[in-house]
């Protein structure tokens, strides 16, 4: 069976441009080769800071950029610089879930009317079935069909969210990528809308990428775990591998930094500062600056490439065998 | 004044007559955990800047509160650290300019240019903002998220106030820039003896950051405890089922709370949380529970609590 979503090399690079006549005076490199791959029925997770790359990856994938190198492939498929006809075949079975589910509801728009919408754009149906797919579906995100003839600001955060699955699902798609899923709700709702997600995903055997900033929701929900950092991944592996024994620097930081839910104070080394500006990068490995444990030699002289350090974790350091070796003598 | 203007109106007063009985006072930090209903907390936030200023911050004196009053206490014994920075700051103008103002609002008259501008560098200095004289020409977008929450701080800290409330101060922000705003935070209010009410929604935070705390529902105050307290002896149904909610703390099937915030213009009768409390009794629906110490300083709106100073374990 081919792989659900195959990544290989992309690269997507903004042009910064000055002056008039505009002169390109630089690249601003947003996503700087990434290869991976997500399998069938897999949760996959996205994580890394703002401004790394992670919501340009997923408008990349999804066509919404045009790649600058590399290939997507769906179900063994390219479909990254293929024509709009052939990518909008594609698109129904690779949907987009976006961070602010009430802005992507037309408000002038009956939910109905909302829902129905991409059914008359994508298919055929007649309008008997599609008033069925609707109504399966909104029963499915755990609302009702009486909701339909009301409009978006009638709902709740949560319930906005709901919807904006519902029109979603009407598609069946087989890959659904998240931004953000529960930015801004209330940790009790969020606990429902996840609860949602794992109970759909099972129902419509659906692949989910997640791109998120939150790692305890990444945790509780993804098989694997991807850590980006400043467009180039860092670490990928198994999500209980990177959240047990993390290698890389800049993920045992980033967990560190999570302020959990326990009286204490924060364990484990913080970050000093902020990323640098994707468009001056330093020199070597990107995560230097602001690397704990970065040395002259060799962090400041090559970039590191990603290495196997277990059955399917890999990390892009210069130490990672040595923090590795490091992990399990202690936990020996 | 118009139809819907009002409405929100009458409904934070209820949200108000909520909050009287359980806290006459602020002491020193302390939490609101806001509950999804932003406004009428921001509301809130205007009533405990009361009365006579400093030390006595009282609910109660609403009905004398006067604008000049206000006027002496806002943006000098009390400031405020918003959520987001950005909007905060106004886009036009240098922070150099936009901090010296805030100041000259917030001290004594008669400062001379020069001093305020040392003083806006020192405080520059505080919250760790490089060079800060050469900052000080720059425009708010030439600095990036966690700079820019640095310099409204910086404007919260600069009048030298009794208390600062700060709204979700870092919701905006990375994680590893929030650890690193927090720990600014904690460490200058420390140094200064400064109270802090912080508002926010991660518990997280809470917990690395609050000595008390109150959980907030629907407007009304369930739970008030110090903080240690309140995560290993959470009592209020709300609250254990927000601990629940934590993804930190799921096991096995992902559990939240059914149902939704009631609309605070027809608040339910009795127990405000009982429309979504899985232990709801006939009582609930009826008469809203008054707040019992179930352990010292720890307080609890439920009905579950039947006397004073008694603690049932319910877990």
């Amino acid at each position: 069976m081919p792989a659900m979503l195959e990544i290989n090399g992309l690269t997507k690079h903004f042009p910064i441009t000055r002056g008039f006549p505009k002169r390109t005076t630089g690249w601003l490199k947003a996503v700087d080769g990434v290869d991976f791959t997500v399998q069938p029925g897999e949760t996959f997770g996205l994580v890394g800071e703002s401004g790394c790359g992670k919501s340009t990856l997923g408008k990349t994938i999804l066509g919404l950029y045009q790649p600058t190198a590399g290939t997507v492939r769906f179900q063994g498929q390219v479909i990254s610089g293929v024509s709009k006809a052939a990518a909008r075949q594609v698109r129904r079975q690779l949907q987009y879930v976006y961070q602010d589910p009430g802005a992507s509801l037309n408000p002038w728009w009956t939910v109905g009317w909302s829902l129905r919408e991409p059914l008359r754009v994508h298919t055929q149906l007649s309008r008997q079935e599609i008033a069925e797919r609707v109504e399966e579906m909104i029963t499915a995100v755990g609302l009702a069909p009486h909701h339909l003839p009301r409009y978006p600001h009638e709902f709740s955060g949560g319930q906005q969210r709901r919807l904006a699955l519902a029109r979603i699902l009407v598609l069946k798609p087989r890959l659904i990528i998240f931004d953000e899923p529960t930015a801004g709700l209330d940790v009790s709702v969020q606990a429902t809308i996840l609860r949602l997600l794992q109970e759909l995903k099972e129902r419509f055997a659906l692949t989910y990428l997640f791109i998120s900033h939150d790692l305890g929701i990444v945790r509780l929900m993804c098989d694997r775990v991807t850590v980006m950092y400043l467009g180039h991944i860092m670490e990928t592996g198994p999500t209980e591998a990177i959240f047990q024994a993390p290698a890389h620097p800049y993920t045992q930081a980033l967990l560190a930094a999570v302020p959990k839910p326990e009286i204490g104070p924060w364990q484990g080394t913080l970050l000093q500062d902020e990323p640098p500006r994707p468009d001056a990068l330093p020199s070597g490995c990107r995560f230097r600056l602001r690397c704990p444990s970065a040395q002259d030699d060799p962090c400041a002289q090559s970039e590191p490439t990603l290495q196997e350090v277990a059955q399917g974790h890999m990390v892009a350091c210069h130490f990672a065998q040595r923090t590795c070796d490091l992990v399990s003598g202690r936990a020996a | 004044m118009s139809a819907s203007s009002y409405r929100i109106e009458a409904s934070t007063e209820r949200v108000a007559q909520g909050v009287k009985p359980l806290s006459p006072r602020i002491k020193s930090r302390r939490t609101v955990n806001k509950s999804n209903a932003p406004w009428q907390v921001a509301r809130i936030d205007s009533q405990l800047v009361g009365d006579k200023g400093i030390g006595a911050f009282c609910i109660d004196h609403l009905e004398q509160r006067a604008t000049a009053l206000f006027t002496r206490i806002r943006g000098k014994a009390i400031t405020f650290i918003p959520q987001d920075p950005l909007a905060a700051l106004n886009p036009l103008f240098p922070v150099g300019v936009q901090l010296r103002d805030m100041l000259k609002w917030g001290m004594r008259r008669g400062r001379r240019a020069r001093e305020i501008r040392a003083h806006i560098i020192s405080i520059l200095q505080q919250v760790q903002i490089p060079s800060p004289a050469e900052q000080l020409r720059k425009y708010p977008h030439e600095f990036s998220g966690g700079q820019r929450q640095r310099l409204v701080i910086a404007a919260a800290l600069a009048p030298a106030p009794t208390l600062i409330i700060a709204d979700e101060p870092t919701s905006a922000l990375d994680v590893t820039v929030q650890a690193q705003i927090l720990l600014l935070l904690k460490s200058l209010v420390q140094e200064r003896g400064t109270s802090v009410l912080l508002i926010t929604h991660d518990l997280g935070v809470v917990a690395k950051l609050c000595d008390r705390v109150v959980v907030m529902y629907a407007g009304q105050e369930a739970e008030m405890a110090p903080t240690a307290s309140a995560f290993t002896h959470p009592s209020h149904p709300y609250t254990w089922k927000l601990l629940e909610s934590l993804p930190e703390r799921q096991q096995g099937d992902i559990r939240g709370i059914p149902g939704v915030v009631p609309h605070l213009i027809d608040p339910p009768p009795g127990c405000r949380f009982h429309t979504r409390c899985e232990f709801a009794m006939p009582r609930c629906m009826q008469h809203q529970p008054a707040a019992m110490e179930v352990l010292p300083d720890h307080w609890v709106r439920c009905h579950l609590f039947p006397g004073e100073g008694s603690y049932a374990c319910h877990a």
